[in-house]
């Protein structure tokens, strides 16, 4: 069983309408999404700007209700949970926020900081509390503790900041971990540090991760498994070697030969898009590349193409098939 | 200057401290208010002691015996005394106690009141705050003099009490707004959804995460509503609502009025003084506070 089985997982935006305006505009922020992710896996939300990545990431820690679809976690629909049954599964969910300077509380100490999640989840004595945070703070080698514990966030540097975050994260012990874009708002001198700082952790407390990013030379560095999203759509999916060295989707091949990813084995020529990613506010119906794709045939404005299995472990929405 | 890095809560509260009034003291204006405030605060601390040391000390029921009017400046009265015989330098003090009683308790009320209100108006949105912020357009419309003047009647008597209630449960609309529109942006902030994730209830969120963050902005609003309330019930007084059986320098503005003694320069202008320059107190206090609150104004 997997660790997470999401299903059809959708959430519009409703946008309030003008005075006047009788309907009301929905963003299709995520749309029909599918997918499993197995214990111990880190998991790649990849694509451009806007296209749902962070969305979906919410959806999956339950900071924001789905609009349909299902999210089984161990099993259990978690999807609509609500209350104390929410409450409880929170213990085992944490997210890493993209931008460390609004993500940390300015008037919470750093103590403060990584024992609200012990406090809300009520958690040890403050004595244990103090010791938890302590040793937290030595896993994301932010070291000795004392000098951080009572430090407050402004006093930090943007990497030390995410380190908060992530001990925070840490904290409770969760089994899966969200974590949105954590190194784009850092020095690029830095993210190296953050990024291999996550991948052994994962591996010291078994973590399954789900890494969001636009990046996908950070997502080759982070990933087993990516998926590519676009317009609210997952497009493509597969391990990380195999997206980036044999992909199939019209997009994914225009997106790889964008992006400067080193390739070995040969050099990419280089796919030019037509048009602009359009926008997901009422999207037309058939496959949301269709306006700018090559290879697009009157099906493709018609139907929706369903993610499907073309190898295996390799999925791709699209009617061209490779 | 190397920083010592502090070891415990309390260390580290009190660094906090250090460093609000490390900015603070940059501001001389402030200090000049923070002068003022501590030069009446003592004056008023004084003014529970006078009495102790000579009964005609006392503001209401001193009456000198060898005094039976007015009189100028003298080695016994430093600033002379009223139509009564009553010493005016120990009304003054009698004033300034009535003025941070009144101040500072309508000022907290309101300032409580005013930022649970926008709090959850702003968390909340919709109906919630829909609601909260009518009832906040009624407020600031409710006329103050026939209110005190009803209230009074109703309670039966003139109380300064009546006055602090009155001046609390009007003064707590316009920050309550302010505080709304701060916590629609603060929401929306991450670390908002990180406490989210974590499972805390929306009370935690409002009281415990976004509370805080509003809070130098209430204290900016409290120094005006301090000053607002002094002089309110100044001028309440002064108009004879005020409360009989208390000396506030707007009541001995009152006695002064009524007396026929607007021109007993030694009585009209210590109370009218005394009314400036604490409201400038705060309102100074006020605009220091205002530069370290609103960032934008800080000098680099
Ligand atoms: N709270 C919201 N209300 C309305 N639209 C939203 C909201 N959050 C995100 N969106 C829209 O949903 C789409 C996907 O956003 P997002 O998930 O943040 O994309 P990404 O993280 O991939 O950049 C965008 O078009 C964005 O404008
Ligand atoms: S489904 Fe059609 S339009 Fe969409 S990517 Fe495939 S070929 Fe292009
Ligand atoms: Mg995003």
């Amino acid at each position: 069983m997997p660790l997470l089985d999401v299903q059809d997982l959708t959430k519009l935006f409703a946008l309030k309408g003008g005075l006047f305006q009788k309907q009301t505009n929905y963003v299709h922020a995520v749309e029909d999404v599918s997918f499993q992710i197995e214990k111990g896996e880190s998991f790649g939300l990849a694509g451009e700007s806007g296209c749902g990545k962070t969305t979906c990431g919410k959806l999956l820690v339950r900071l924001i209700d789905p609009t349909e679809g299902h999210i089984y976690f161990k099993g259990e629909d978690i999807a609509y949970l609500k209350g104390s049954a929410l409450k409880e599964f929170r213990k085992n969910v944490q997210m890493i926020f993209q931008d460390p300077y609004e993500s940390l509380n300015p008037r919470f100490s750093i103590m403060d900081t990584i024992a609200e999640p012990l406090i809300i989840q009520d958690i040890g004595t403050p004595e244990e509390r103090e010791e938890l945070v302590a040793n937290a703070l030595k896993t994301v080698d932010l070291n000795p503790p004392e000098d951080f514990i009572f430090r407050f966030p402004h006093e930090l540097s943007g990497g030390q900041r995410q380190r908060i975050a992530v001990a925070r994260a840490l904290v409770i012990n969760p089994e899966f971990i969200v974590a949105d874009e954590p190194m784009s708002m850092l020095d690029v001198s830095i993210r190296a540090g953050v990024m291999n700082l996550l991948l052994e952790l994962k591996e010291r407390f078994n973590l399954t991760l789900v890494f969001v990013t636009h990046d996908l030379a950070v997502a080759r560095y982070m990933c087993n498994r990516v998926a590519i999203m676009y317009v609210g759509k997952m497009v493509e999916l597969a391990e990380t070697e195999e997206l980036i060295g044999n992909p199939y989707h019209p997009y994914t091949k225009a997106l790889l030969s964008a992006v400067p990813v080193p390739d070995p084995k040969e050099k990419r020529e280089r796919i030019e898009l037509r048009g602009r990613v359009p926008t997901p506010i009422n999207p037309a119906p058939g496959c949301r590349f269709a306006p700018r794709c090559e290879y697009a045939k009157d099906i493709c404005a018609q139907q929706d193409p369903v993610l499907t299995e073309v190898e295996s472990g390799h999925w791709i929405a699209c009617f061209q098939r490779g | 200057m190397e920083e010592q890095k502090p070891r415990t809560k309390w260390e580290a509260r009190i660094q906090q401290w250090k460093k609000s009034w490390e900015m603070y003291k940059e501001n001389k204006i402030g200090l000049v208010g923070i002068g003022l405030l501590v030069f009446f605060f003592v004056f008023a601390v004084l003014g529970f002691v006078m009495p102790h040391i000579d009964p005609i000390y006392h503001p209401m029921t001193g009456f000198d015996p060898f005094i039976v009017s007015k009189s100028p400046p003298s080695i016994t009265h430093l600033l002379g005394t009223d139509f009564w015989g009553r010493d005016i330098m120990s009304q003054l003090m009698s004033g300034a106690q009535i003025a941070f009683l009144i101040g500072l308790t309508a000022a907290v009320v309101a300032v409580a009141i005013g930022t649970t209100v926008g709090l959850v108006s702003g968390y909340y949105g919709g109906t919630t705050d829909t609601l909260l912020m009518r009832t906040v357009d009624i407020v600031l419309t409710l006329p103050f003099l026939p209110l005190i003047i009803v209230v009074s009647a109703a309670v039966g008597k003139q109380s300064i009490w009546v006055l602090v209630l009155i001046i609390a449960l009007l003064s707590w609309g316009g920050i309550s707004r302010v505080i709304r529109s701060q916590t629609l942006s603060l929401k929306q902030r991450p670390f908002v959804e990180a406490a989210r994730v974590a499972g805390a209830t929306d009370a935690r969120i409002i009281f415990r995460h976004i509370g805080p963050n509003v809070l130098p902005l209430s204290f900016l609003y409290m120094s005006f509503l301090v000053l607002g309330a002094i002089l309110t019930e100044a001028g309440v007084s002064y108009l004879g609502l005020g409360d009989p059986t208390r000396v506030s320098w707007g009541i001995m503005l009152q006695w002064c009025r009524t007396t026929g003694s607007t021109f007993t320069w030694y009585w009209m202008l210590p109370p009218g003084l005394c009314i400036t320059l604490m409201t400038l107190s705060f309102y100074l206090i006020g605009r220091a506070v205002d530069e370290i609150v609103n960032p934008r104004l800080r000098k680099r």
